[in-house]
């Protein structure tokens, strides 16, 4: 998959637009942990949280492994930056884009 | 600062910006539509404007090409084309047109710039979406205020 495509970029906006998926990321962001782990603090089946991980693991956010017994789940963080760097550069064009607009129509009007 | 309220059916990822200018809402609205205008201030930084094509229609197409300015450090983005198609207009108040960059074409982008009157002047809002659609069943899952939550998470993985 090509991770800077739209659709990989839509995966990744997908991924972290719920609450609990960004709170998954957040604690494998810090630590490399087992599924098991992961889901203990949670109110939630282990088969729930498993679907949340399919998702995180459909937008390459993160990879899972098997190792003995246990499933380690890691964070894979390079789409995260390509999110980051999609919202940063519009929210630049169109601030600048605005600076423009409005030096151009605020100097007709004087 | 009036919030403008995204399409039900948006998808997740946008950036959106709002701005007072001190111009009639006319003039702001001509401004997003009429080539002549477009053509002094569109483009990103250290580009200049310098074909506009612009038939605000439902259906019309519009089509900007960017060039360097002469003043642009080295290192600038070569010229950058913008095309695309208007799919909703509703004169002085609402211009919506989806289209891509040159530059990027697989970054397909929806566009919703809306005007509103207020106090001294116009507000414009700018709402820059990602294109493709979610399916309908995510799309109650969005919540505000996650870009905040990704900028913490990028820094934590930077560190």
């Amino acid at each position: 998959m090509v991770e800077q495509s739209n659709s990989g970029l839509d995966l990744v906006f997908h991924a972290l637009a719920d609450g609990t998926r960004r709170a998954l990321l957040n604690t494998i962001a810090q630590k490399r942990l087992s599924v098991g782990e992961l889901a203990a603090p949670y109110e939630m089946s282990l088969a729930a949280v498993s679907k949340h991980l399919d998702v995180l693991e459909r937008a390459s956010l993160i990879r899972r492994e098997r190792e003995g017994k246990s499933r380690m789940v890691s964070l894979h963080p390079h789409p995260l930056e390509a999110a980051q760097n999609w919202l940063a550069f519009y929210d630049q064009y169109w601030s600048d884009g605005l600076d423009r607009l409005q030096a151009t129509l605020e100097e007709k009007e004087q | 600062m009036s919030t403008t309220i995204a399409p039900p059916h948006s998808g997740t990822a946008f950036v959106k910006k709002t701005r007072i200018i001190r111009a009639s809402r006319q003039a702001v609205y001509d401004a997003w539509t009429k080539p002549e205008i477009l053509k002094k201030w569109f483009g990103p930084v250290g580009h200049v404007c310098t074909l506009a094509e612009s038939d605000a229609r439902v259906g019309g197409i519009f089509r900007f090409a960017c060039e360097p300015d002469t003043a642009a450090p080295s290192g600038t983005p070569p010229s950058d084309i913008i095309e695309g198609v208007y799919t909703e207009i509703v004169p002085g108040e609402r211009m919506q047109r989806t289209g891509y960059r040159s530059a990027s074409p697989d970054d397909q982008a929806l566009l919703t710039v809306t005007f509103r009157d207020v106090e001294g002047g116009t507000e414009v809002t700018v709402l820059h979406e990602l294109h493709e659609r979610l399916p309908s069943d995510t799309v109650h899952l969005y919540e505000a205020g996650w870009e905040g939550t990704l900028d913490k998470l990028v820094a934590l993985v930077a560190a």
